[in-house]
């Protein structure tokens, strides 16, 4: 038997990713806008460095009129330029009454 | 999933980055039984399937950034005992019994309401006006033609709809209360509802045949839906109106339009690449709906091609002439070389292709959509198991049509189990793995073509 969610993420076993976790009702912790929540960690053949993506921004629409792909969100930017977003963010969260 | 885009809270607004390069024009026409290329592109179109008359004028590439299966989208299931991937559709065939389904008639009792209606809250007529957005909505997929679907073809393959006055008729979150019939809650808890999710399809699948789970009758075939059921959320968190109800609630959800994807799922399509797809993973904004409504001459106006050609991909009428074309080939990279270091996915075979590009057909006359695939493997099933060799096949198609080429191979950053499950489904079998989903060269080297 197989079970899935379409558009639920999806993990490997020794995968690296960062997630946004929420509680639920539930009482347990799941993943904060499924796919939007979830930043795989890539090492970068060439460089080095780690690199994350979001799976949404992994998600490349075809936009008819435009005739082109076309793709919102965080992709393959710096591991450590991710970090510092998030704890602006959260910086800035903590200063807003 | 059907997903809030506009209510979330991971960063948005990031700059794009992607970059559109044309690689030049291609022109190769299509004769009756072979495609002649008068320059060497990089999609190579291979062999051609039914009658269509292709012309295929150019390839779009964008080579920066991260794509991803795109476009409609079926999922594979292996079979427990070995062989090639088998789509995920529902036992819907000539001979078949009648597509089993309900809905829960219990609503979430908060307030401010959570299922908004022209008709006063907790009354019969409410129930009456969400079972008939339910049937219209169902009618929406029921109307596309050249399908086993198709309520005017084969009026007998939904069966009718029932009620349920359970609150948790779903499956749940520890995958049971399996029972084999497609059942759409609104008042079930489920760990998966966070911040943006707004409705989500829950599918089980056999990998066997004579496969049994919970109540449900035993499975057919490999890959056979079993239960697919439908939860919307029921926290407050988000309100949906029927589409009477919409124009008076500018801050709900069109459950039409919801309700509309969900059951794509039910039927086995995965997300859509295409933006104006009902497939595709976004909600429209709240007091709006996606494409059109649905007419009494055009119950399925809210579709695009891309939806019904993966409707008709699984489902396809024996009878049906008209969408009997395809266009299949293969995505290469320009330098091959460039695939050398792929370790093989199983015993002697290599990467010899671009895995997981997504492939898209426009109609060159209106424009639209008029099918898309995600690709880059094929198997036979008298010598299995899956060659990722950049294969892939577009269609069904009407004949007689010239259409309009976009490709984007996947090259670049995104594993494949970053896809969707129509990558992850490709080589999973339990414990026996028949394959491994080849890795992604990331020194993959973009170039033009010639």
């Amino acid at each position: 038997m197989t079970s899935y969610v379409p558009g639920a993420p999806r993990f490997r076993p020794g995968e690296n990713a960062i997630l946004f976790l929420e509680p639920t009702r539930a009482g347990v912790l799941s993943i904060t806008g499924w796919g939007e929540g979830t930043f795989r960690i890539r090492r970068d053949a060439r460089t080095g460095e780690m690199r994350a993506t979001q799976d949404t921004g992994a998600t490349r629409g075809f936009d008819p009129s435009a005739r082109a792909f076309r793709a919102t969100g965080i992709r393959n930017w710096p591991l450590a330029k991710l970090k510092a977003r998030v704890i602006a963010a959260e910086t800035s969260e903590r200063r807003t009454p | 999933m059907k997903k809030n885009r506009f209510a979330n809270c991971a960063p948005q607004g990031m700059p794009l980055h992607a970059i559109a390069k044309r690689l030049g024009d291609w022109r190769f026409v299509a004769r009756r039984s072979s495609v002649t290329m008068r320059h060497a592109p990089l999609v190579h179109a291979t062999r051609r399937w039914g009658t269509v008359f292709i012309t295929i004028c150019a390839f779009l590439f964008q080579f920066i950034g991260t794509p991803r299966a795109g476009a409609y989208v079926r999922d594979f299931t292996v079979p427990a005992a070995g062989g090639c991937p088998q789509p995920q559709h529902q036992n819907i065939a000539i001979g078949a019994p009648p597509l089993a389904r309900q809905w829960s008639t219990s609503l979430p009792n908060i307030n401010p309401s959570t299922i908004l209606t022209v008709a006063p809250q907790g009354t019969a007529a409410q129930l009456d006006e969400i079972e008939a957005t339910i049937q219209q909505t169902y009618a929406i997929w029921s109307d596309v033609s050249g399908t086993l679907v198709n309520a005017n073809s084969y009026p007998n393959a939904l069966g009718p709809l029932g009620r349920t006055s359970a609150q948790n008729a779903c499956s749940n979150d520890l995958q049971t209360n399996i029972d084999g019939v497609n059942t759409i809650c609104f008042n079930q808890n489920s760990a998966a509802f966070t911040t943006g999710v707004l409705s989500f399809t829950r599918v089980i699948v056999a990998n066997a045949p004579a496969q049994t789970f919970g109540s449900a009758p035993p499975s057919v075939f490999v890959g056979q839906i079993i239960d697919a059921d439908i939860c919307f959320r029921n926290d407050g968190h988000a309100t949906f109106a029927t589409p009477g109800a919409l124009a008076t609630a500018p801050g709900a959800y069109d459950l039409e339009s919801l309700l509309a994807h969900e059951l794509g799922h039910v039927f086995g399509l995965d997300h859509s690449g295409v933006w104006r797809a009902i497939m595709f993973p976004f909600a429209p904004p709240p007091g709006t709906f996606f494409g059109d409504r649905p007419t009494v001459s055009a119950p399925d106006a809210p579709l695009s091609d891309d939806d019904r050609a993966g409707l008709r991909m699984l489902y396809p009428d024996p009878a049906d002439t008209t969408d009997t074309g395809f266009i299949s080939g293969r995505i290469l990279p320009a330098n091959p070389f460039a695939l050398a270091d792929f370790p093989a996915t199983s015993l002697g075979e290599y990467v010899t292709g671009i895995f997981g590009a997504q492939v898209i057909a426009v109609d060159a006359a209106t424009g639209s959509v008029a099918a898309a695939t995600f690709g880059g493997w094929t198997c036979d099933a008298a010598n299995p198991p899956p060659r990722f060799d950049g294969s892939y096949t577009l269609g069904p198609l009407s004949v007689g049509r010239s259409y309009v080429i976009y490709a984007e191979p996947f090259v670049g950053l995104v594993q494949p189990a970053d896809m969707a499950g129509a990558a992850a489904g490709v080589c999973s079998a339990g414990a026996l793995a028949p394959c491994t989903l080849p890795a992604i060269n990331t020194n993959f080297a973009p170039r033009l073509g010639p």
